[in-house]
């Protein structure tokens, strides 16, 4: 064994100490070996003179003093735990982070209203939670002067940094995806043809609680508030009027992030204008987005 | 030699090795070693020790390139030298004491 190696042992041997205590002992091994060499042995013979590497460390663990030795401070354990929980839950936020669609037609007359169907949020606890564990974290070690630790933790900012921009661009593909989604099959069954009737028909005469409340998913109930719907009303036309006829029922069913949909377009006639509706459905035929023109 | 008293009688065999000039852990060894068995790993905590007593200082010289610690003696090194040869006459007559026991029965 060469003393590089004797040294790199012992090092991990000695893992126990204090980072400082153990870097004494590592310079010592370094001189005396050394000293050896001088004195003519070979790196070899002067490295086994000292011994099985247990036995030293053996040895030097029995007589250590207690205040050399790695102390475990409870808020290290507690900030150590805490990681691990952050790093956990980041992981099941990760997984579980909702498919997000987004459905978005150019028109000469612009989108009207746009509706996201899945969640898209931010899991803004999260930050909140990372961020205060990483600067309890940061002011604990500047207090304890533990150089160690602390490029730890830049490490440890450095890869939430990493982490944090990589989801993003993931989340960048994904809605990319959803600009090149495939188009399965076409989807015209009786059912989403009623369903989408009764959808337009609700939305004619303004009864957009019955929308909320019976047929749609729950993250689009927060935006399927009635003035809101209003408004997107008044901004295809001041006023429709009566319906008069549905035109006929085009369905495509689309599948992103292995969530099926299924888009329906369709024409409805009103008295003063003419509306065509995209309206996206999951596969319970819940209204996952509704877009007007 | 019992650990327990070979333990206690190092410290004071390095501190004497000290007394007559400044030296390093290989040449501590060399010196001690010819009247008490002292190996590297033992050397090292003792004269950690005296150092935490303030018995022993340090300081480190360039030699051959590389960087060499040399250890000094302090006057509270001296101290407890002097201090312990005071207990010599009652070490000497516990010592003949023991070997005048009836070791054999």
């Amino acid at each position: 064994m060469d003393k590089r190696i004797f040294l790199k042992k012992l090092d991990k041997g000695l893992k126990k100490l204090l980072p400082e205590e153990r870097a004494r002992y590592i310079s010592y091994y370094d001189e005396i070996i050394m000293d050896l060499v001088e004195g003519g042995l070979s790196e070899q013979e002067a490295v086994a003179k000292q011994g099985d590497i247990s036995h030293i460390v053996l040895d030097v663990m029995s007589q250590i003093e207690p205040e050399n030795m790695e102390k475990k401070n409870p808020l290290e354990i507690l900030l150590f735990v805490l990681g691990c929980l952050i790093a956990a839950i980041c992981v099941v936020v990760l997984i579980a982070l909702p498919d997000v669609i987004t459905f978005s037609m150019m028109n000469e007359g612009g989108a009207v209203s746009v509706f996201i169907a899945g969640k898209v949020f931010e899991p803004v606890w999260l930050y909140i939670l990372t961020v205060t564990v990483l600067l309890v974290g940061i002011i604990v070690f500047v207090v304890r002067k533990r150089k160690g630790f602390m490029i730890a933790l830049v490490v440890a900012f450095i890869i939430c940094v990493i982490t944090f921009v990589a989801v993003r661009l993931i989340d960048d593909s994904k809605s990319s995806e959803a600009n090149t989604t495939e188009v399965m099959e076409v989807y015209a069954s009786k059912e989403v043809e009623e369903r989408t009737i009764l959808i337009i028909e609700l939305i004619s005469c303004n009864d957009f609680s019955t929308i909320r409340e019976e047929y749609s998913l729950p993250e689009l109930r927060e935006v399927l508030k009635d003035d809101y719907m209003l408004q997107s009303k008044a901004m295809v036309n001041e006023d429709w009027g009566e319906l008069v006829s549905i035109g006929t029922v085009y369905s495509v069913e689309v599948t992103q992030n292995n969530t099926n949909y299924i888009v329906v377009q369709v024409i409805a006639t009103y008295d003063n204008v003419s509306v065509a509706y995209t309206i996206t459905f999951d596969e319970n035929l819940m209204l996952a987005g509704i877009y007007m023109m | 030699m019992d650990v327990q008293l070979r333990k206690g009688l190092l410290e004071y065999c390095v501190l004497t090795a000290l007394s007559f000039k400044d030296s390093y852990g290989y040449q501590i060894i060399k010196d001690v070693s010819e009247y008490i068995d002292i190996s590297e790993s033992t050397l090292y905590p003792i004269l950690r020790r005296l150092e935490s007593d303030d018995k022993v200082s340090s300081y480190n010289t360039e030699f051959n390139n590389r960087i060499r610690k040399y250890y000094s003696i302090t006057p509270k090194g001296r101290e407890a030298l002097a201090g312990f040869l005071e207990d010599k006459d009652k070490l000497i007559k516990v010592l003949e004491f023991v070997a005048g026991g009836d070791i054999y029965g």
